[in-house]
């Protein structure tokens, strides 16, 4: 009887945060069937790509004696920005989806430089450009998403990482006894992500979206980046990696 | 009227077919062939818009004129397209001024149109007309010829400058004045000794464009600030020209940039080169800036020389304007990031392209990662076509 009683409440439970069964679908005058309040059957789908924006504190001086990053440039926060695009290989629909992703970003940090005699800040500006670029595998994980009725998607992301760096003095590119303020440095990325599906704040219209654009889902994400790019432990590689948060909005086809 | 010529010759065929029809139609064939006649006689004149004036530089100037071309006395020689045969009665003439087409306007005591060239016989297909840069501007001033050569100005239809007549080397105070583009247009005609124009199958030519001789006031040099081999110059503008017609501004140092104290004399700021005010003398140009800047590295200086420092503006008529105020100050090596991380023992840098073996590892593994994927993919897609068969 105890066990009778805990059936009836899984399943009841279940019958609450899943989906419907019934005829679904999507046609020439939108989604239909439930479709269009549930917002979970959907097109076919392989491609995700995001919108980022995120906070770069550099590695740079981790790597070196003192700390000539902070010194010239402060502890003032930088900006990254950039995109990424997602190939959704292997999916399993309603569960996960693995492929491989190829992102960019771009920051900077710009100072005045200081006088080399001492005496303050000289008038002229110093900079560092850092474009990030990385080639991730990225699993995605879609069930909870998909077959309840919590709009989470957690994922997670591990790759190489590749980066060009320039540094610019005034009008010119840097230069210390000859060697020009410029390189590329290399190194692994990885992240975690959790994806807030917009869907579930307006199942209809997210339907209708898929429907007439092929957008399958949108989301707010939030992710926790870590990347070092100093070569894989290389003296000569500037380490222009960072360990921080990235967020932004994530679409996917 | 040439474009009635067809349509008249294919009326006229078919009556050419019967004599009857010949006799009634008549008086149409003979309109149609004074028509014709008319139209072989008609006279058009034509300028082309693009009109070579090159400068030393070899660029090829627009439609205007500035304070240089009135400070040479610039001739513009204007090759004046002319179509049908022409009265040998009239001659072809340019005027500059409004309403050019009323006789009444290019004669008499308050004239509006001013004649700019003697008069010149039109010749087919081209003629070559030379205008003097000063007699247009004489004629946007209102004044005509006369104020070039100190006359009364009030004698509009004679050319007391003449063509070649200029030269004289001062310019009377006509290089002054029209700080904003101004509006002329200049009109080629044909006019005969009543300074009438034909009255019929004519249409004379026009050539527009824009004079201005005054460059945009003086900046206000705020600061030159110490950088490595340079100056970090700021000024703001407090000017009556608008920011659309300001095209650069220069900075002048002293002494010139690449030259030492000692060979212009300038050191610790004795300056008695750049004077606020006056015209920039060109050979201290020592840094551009584009018209919306407000802020520019100098060209490469010397560390440890102390330079003087001013800004002039220049429009896009390529005015100059007058000097800014001055500022002293000595450019000082400084630690930018690059140096600072060498310093610290930092190895990476020495341009994109460097080469080494960890780079060639790297790139080894973004091709395998690739490539896995690309197999990857090749795998799943036998798999489903295998499933599907």
């Amino acid at each position: 009887m105890k066990h009778a009683a805990l059936a009836a409440a899984a399943a009841l439970a279940s019958s609450l945060i899943s989906l419907p069964s019934m005829a679904q679908g999507v046609d020439e005058f939108g989604a239909y069937g439930g479709l269009e309040n549930a917002g979970r059957e959907r097109t076919e789908q392989s491609v995700a790509f995001e919108v980022r924006v995120g906070q770069y504190p550099t590695r740079i001086d981790d790597q070196v004696a003192g700390s000539p990053y902070q010194d010239t440039f402060g502890k003032k926060k930088r900006w990254q920005a950039g995109a990424e695009l997602d190939w959704q290989l292997v999916r399993i629909k309603h569960t996960l989806s693995f492929g491989p992703a190829l992102g960019f970003a771009y920051t900077n940090a710009t100072a005045k430089a200081p006088l080399a005699g001492g005496g303050g800040l000289s008038a002229q500006d110093t900079r560092l450009n850092i474009f990030p670029i990385h080639l991730l595998g990225v699993l995605r994980f879609d069930m909870i998403a998909d077959r309840t009725l919590v709009p989470l998607a957690p994922y997670a992301k591990l790759g190489l990482g590749y980066a060009l760096w320039w540094s610019i003095d005034g009008e010119q590119g840097a230069q210390a006894n000859g060697v020009a303020g410029k390189d590329t440095s290399y190194g692994w990325v990885m992240a975690l992500g959790l994806v807030f599906r917009l869907d579930w704040l307006d199942p209809a219209g997210a339907a209708t979206a898929d429907a007439a654009l092929g957008l399958n889902h949108s989301g707010l994400f939030i992710e926790w980046l870590r990347s070092d790019l100093s070569g894989f432990g290389s003296a000569d590689v500037m380490d222009v990696g960072t360990s921080s948060w990235v967020a932004g909005l994530a679409l996917e086809f | 009227m040439s474009g009635q010529r067809p349509g008249i010759c294919r009326l006229a065929r078919p009556v050419l077919n019967s004599g009857a029809m010949f006799l009634r139609c008549a008086p149409w064939l003979f309109a149609s062939l004074l028509l014709v006649a008319g139209a072989a006689q008609a006279q058009t004149l034509g300028v082309p818009t693009d009109i070579d004036r090159h400068e030393a530089d070899g660029n090829m100037l627009p439609n205007w004129i500035n304070l240089d071309d009135c400070l040479k006395d610039e001739v513009i020689n204007f090759g004046i397209q002319v179509t049908g045969m022409g009265s040998q009665s009239y001659g072809l003439m340019a005027f500059v001024g409004s309403s050019c087409d009323v006789p009444e306007n290019r004669t008499g005591t308050n004239p509006t149109c001013y004649r700019v060239t003697e008069s010149h016989t039109a010749t087919y297909p081209n003629t070559t007309v030379p205008v003097r840069v000063r007699d247009i501007i004489a004629a946007v001033k209102g004044t005509g010829f006369a104020t070039v050569d100190g006359g009364t100005g009030s004698d509009p239809g004679s050319n007391p400058s003449g063509e070649g007549g200029a030269g004289s080397g001062t310019d009377n105070g006509l290089c002054s004045g029209l700080l904003h583009p101004t509006d002329f247009t200049v009109y080629f005609m044909l006019v005969n000794s009543n300074n009438e124009e034909p009255t019929e199958n004519y249409m004379g030519a026009n050539w527009p464009g824009q004079v201005d001789l005054t460059g945009p006031d003086a900046p206000t040099v705020n600061s030159a600030g110490k950088g490595e081999n340079t100056l970090v110059v700021n000024w703001t503008i407090d000017l009556e020209t608008p920011v659309g017609e300001m095209d650069a501004f220069g900075i002048y140092c002293n002494p010139p940039a690449g030259k030492g104290p000692d060979v212009d004399g300038g050191t610790n700021c004795e300056n008695g080169v750049l004077v606020p005010g006056d015209p920039p003398p060109m050979e201290n140009l020592c840094g551009e800036a584009p018209g919306t800047g407000s802020s520019r590295e100098t060209n490469p200086l010397t560390n440890g020389v102390s330079y003087t420092v001013a800004v002039a503006g220049r429009d896009t008529f390529y005015n100059v304007g007058p000097l800014s105020n001055t500022v002293c100050e000595t450019p000082e090596p400084v630690t930018g990031f690059f140096e600072a991380y060498r310093a610290a023992g930092g190895q990476a840098g020495g341009g994109f392209c460097a080469v080494n073996a960890g780079r060639s590892v790297t790139g080894a593994l973004f091709a395998a990662f690739a490539l896995a994927a690309f197999v990857v993919r090749r795998r799943l897609q036998s798999k489903r076509s295998g499933s599907t068969r």
